[in-house]
């Protein structure tokens, strides 16, 4: 054989069978369908890009449409809240001969407050005090807190709030200070600030 | 014929495949080897730049703990740190820097008392911080050492056990009589300090046995001032030559065990007196506040018992604020001075305080 | 037959291309509010320094109120404040030492303290002072309270006053 002839052979398409012809002719799929099963995939893909895009969507209009964390000018923490119950305590109150509120709480939990000034007791005058001094702080500043006073002896003495500070709220602070009674008893101040209100 | 036509073709086929395989072979080699190299030099330029990072943050990290601030209290830490610290100052200035070797970063301290010798090199670092009273609290003084520098006591007289004494717990200490000075042996340490209270003593060591004595040999001289074993003086700081001989770099004077410690630890002329330079300003700025508010007493009414008092507090007061103006030269007759009115006022303050119930001095 | 391979390859290169797409969307979202979560931490660790900061300033020996020898805690002295506020004030015209002391430890910030018990009537020198004024363009954190009892050594009283520290860039 010619070269030219076994190139000729190498480059000739392989014929095909005759099954193959057969198959060729009476199952290729008709144009139609080949169409369709496209388009739904498309369609597919077009629902699914949708949904993902609507639920990034969601998530982001929730996160910035939460309620506004209370913006607060100032900043306060639990060690803070605690610093400010010691200061109140070391204050001098001049209505009682400067004695330190510390001084006039502690007479006023005891089991016999003997403190008397100007016919007012340590425990009015403690109270008086300690209304004036959160006014000027933590209620000027708009803050949500709760401060209790107890003692063995009389239970709760004292209890102010402001803005619906309660146990419902997600983000607390508590500060507490102990301060010595007779007896080895101690009176137990407890201030809760609610940050998120 | 046929044949080998197409034998013929079927070999240049052969030569043009041939051809193509090696020629990927070769690009496969270059290409291969540039990539390579390129991950490599990557890499190495990942290593060093983290050893970079971690000297700065070692540096950082020594910063924290060296610049104390003015509230704290008496404390001593030992820090794990392999890495050489390498510190200067300006003897004639407040100026004063330190930095980890290979690090770019330079850790500036101008308003900080730390007595150091010039370089540190070991495993651990031991800081110690003391608070610098006179007589009120001035600023905290810290010490950087470690345990590769061996402190010699020489002799023992007061002063030498008081400094012996004073000085901070971890550190290597030893003492030797004057006697046994000489043959003094070489137990390896980075640096011997030996510390006497008089330099007649100090060419009698014979320091053959030293290897790099040049490098690792220094004396601090302690020289008490009139009347007092510790409240002021000079000290003389030497260091060892190849001369076989210990020369002087100079006399700086100390207020106090503190600063002699100081003077100690640092082994230094210049880091000494730059670091005593920071002392006295702050003792001048202090002494300054504490004038102005006992004028403010004195104008008080309500204080009139006490006035006089103030008066002699504000006295005091001023003549700390002259001797402690920070000169070129340091004179010994300014410490002397400022020791005198620290023990006055020292002594007025509890007494303005306890017996006239008035507001104190500090 | 080649039309539908070409289909399908265009089919392919089009969902890659979309899920490349949702996938940055997705990224960038994700960093958007990490960076807004890290910003919040970072000002919370700011505004701590600042109390820590403030405690220290209140121990200072210039500050600090020592009675009898022994330092209390969180408590200025209300004259000591005077001093050293106008000593700061001074200085600060002449940049000379004492002024550079006091910059190197507060840089740019802004502290003052107001007596809130039993005056609070805020006037500079008796129940208001200013201690540092060196603010910068923005401020790095909130104004930062801290409760301290004020000492008048004449009278022998504490008040109650609150010590205000902000810190600028």
């Amino acid at each position: 054989m010619s070269l030219y002839n076994n190139i000729a052979s190498m480059l000739r398409k392989p014929r095909k069978t005759r099954a193959q012809e057969h198959n060729r002719r009476f199952y290729r799929k008709p144009d139609n369908e080949t169409n369709k099963k496209s388009q739904l995939e498309m369609i597919g893909l077009t629902v699914i890009v949708v949904i993902v895009i609507t639920g990034l969507l969601i998530v982001t209009v929730y996160k910035f449409n939460n309620p506004p964390r209370n913006i607060q000018k100032r900043y306060i923490n639990k060690e803070t809240a605690t610093n400010l119950l010691i200061a109140m305590t070391n204050t001098n109150v001049g209505e009682c001969n400067n004695l330190s509120l510390g001084n006039l709480l502690s007479d006023c939990g005891s089991s016999y407050p003997s403190i008397n000034c100007f016919d007012y007791t340590s425990c009015e005058i403690a109270n008086q005090t300690i209304n004036t001094l959160l006014n000027q702080t933590l209620v000027d500043w708009d803050l949500s807190f709760e401060l209790n006073i107890s003692s063995p002896f009389q239970d709760i003495i004292s209890h102010f709030a402001n803005l619906n500070c309660d146990s419902t709220s997600k983000q607390q602070e508590q500060a507490f200070e102990l301060l010595p009674l007779e007896a080895q008893n101690v009176l137990e101040i407890t201030l809760i600030l609610c940050l998120d209100r | 014929m046929v044949n080998a036509g197409g034998l013929m073709l079927q070999i240049k086929c052969l030569d043009k495949r041939g051809f193509a395989l090696q020629f990927t072979w070769l690009f496969v080699l270059i290409a291969g080897a540039i990539i390579l190299g390129f991950f490599f030099s990557l890499i190495n330029n990942l290593m060093h730049g983290e050893e970079v990072q971690t000297d700065i943050k070692a540096t950082q990290e020594l910063d924290a703990l060296i610049k104390i601030n003015l509230a704290s209290g008496d404390t001593q830490k030992i820090v794990l740190f392999d890495k050489k610290i390498i510190f200067s100052a300006d003897s004639g200035s407040t100026y004063s820097e330190y930095y980890v070797e290979n690090s770019p970063y330079i850790a500036k301290y101008e308003y900080n008392a730390v007595f150091s010798p010039n370089e540190l090199e070991g495993d651990e670092v031991i800081i110690q911080n003391v608070m610098f009273k006179a007589p009120f609290r001035t600023l905290p003084v810290v010490y950087v050492s470690n345990k590769d520098i061996e402190y010699v006591f020489v002799n023992t007289s007061t002063i030498i056990n008081l400094v012996s004494s004073y000085l901070p717990e971890n550190l290597t200490k030893a003492s030797v009589s004057r006697g046994l000075m000489p043959d003094y042996p070489d137990n390896n340490y980075d640096h011997t300090v030996f510390i006497l209270d008089d330099a007649a003593y100090l060419n009698s060591l014979r320091p053959n046995s030293f290897r790099n004595a040049d490098k690792r040999l220094f004396a601090v001289v302690i020289t008490p001032g009139q009347n007092t074993i510790y409240g002021y003086g000079n000290l003389t700081f030497y260091h060892y030559t190849s001369s076989n001989d210990f020369v002087s770099d100079g006399s700086v004077p100390f207020l106090d065990l503190t600063t002699i410690v100081g003077g100690v630890i640092s082994h230094d002329k210049a880091i000494y007196e730059c670091n005593l330079r920071k002392v006295l300003k702050r003792i001048n700025l202090l002494t300054d506040l504490h004038t102005q508010r006992m004028r403010h007493y004195q104008d008080d009414i309500s204080l009139f018992e006490c006035k006089n008092l103030y008066q002699t507090a504000i006295a005091h007061l001023e003549n700390m604020k002259e001797s402690s103006i920070d000169g070129e030269k340091l004179f010994t007759e300014d410490f002397q001075n400022l020791l005198i009115s620290i023990n006055e006022l020292r002594i007025l303050n509890p007494y303005i305080i306890g017996t006239k119930d008035c507001p104190g001095i500090y | 037959m080649r039309k539908r391979a070409q289909m399908q390859m265009t089919e392919t290169i089009f969902v890659v291309f979309i899920i490349l797409i949702i996938i940055m969307l997705g990224f960038v979202f994700y960093s958007k509010f990490q960076e807004i979560s890290i910003k919040e931490k970072e000002k919370i660790l700011r505004n701590i320094e600042v109390i820590k900061l403030a405690h220290r300033i209140s121990s200072w020996p210039e500050l600090e109120c020592s009675i009898a020898g022994a330092e209390r805690f969180a408590c200025l002295d209300m004259v000591k404040l005077e001093v050293l506020g106008d000593f700061i004030n001074r200085t600060m015209k002449t940049n000379s030492y004492g002024f550079n002391y006091y910059y190197d430890l507060l840089k740019n910030s802004k502290i003052t303290i107001t007596e809130v018990y039993p005056s609070s009537t805020k006037t500079l020198g008796t129940d208001y002072w200013l201690l540092y004024d060196n603010p910068g363009s923005t401020p790095l954190t909130d104004a930062v309270i801290i409760p301290v009892n004020l000492y008048n050594p004449v009278s022998k009283t504490y008040a109650l006053g609150m010590m205000e520290v902000q810190i600028f860039k």
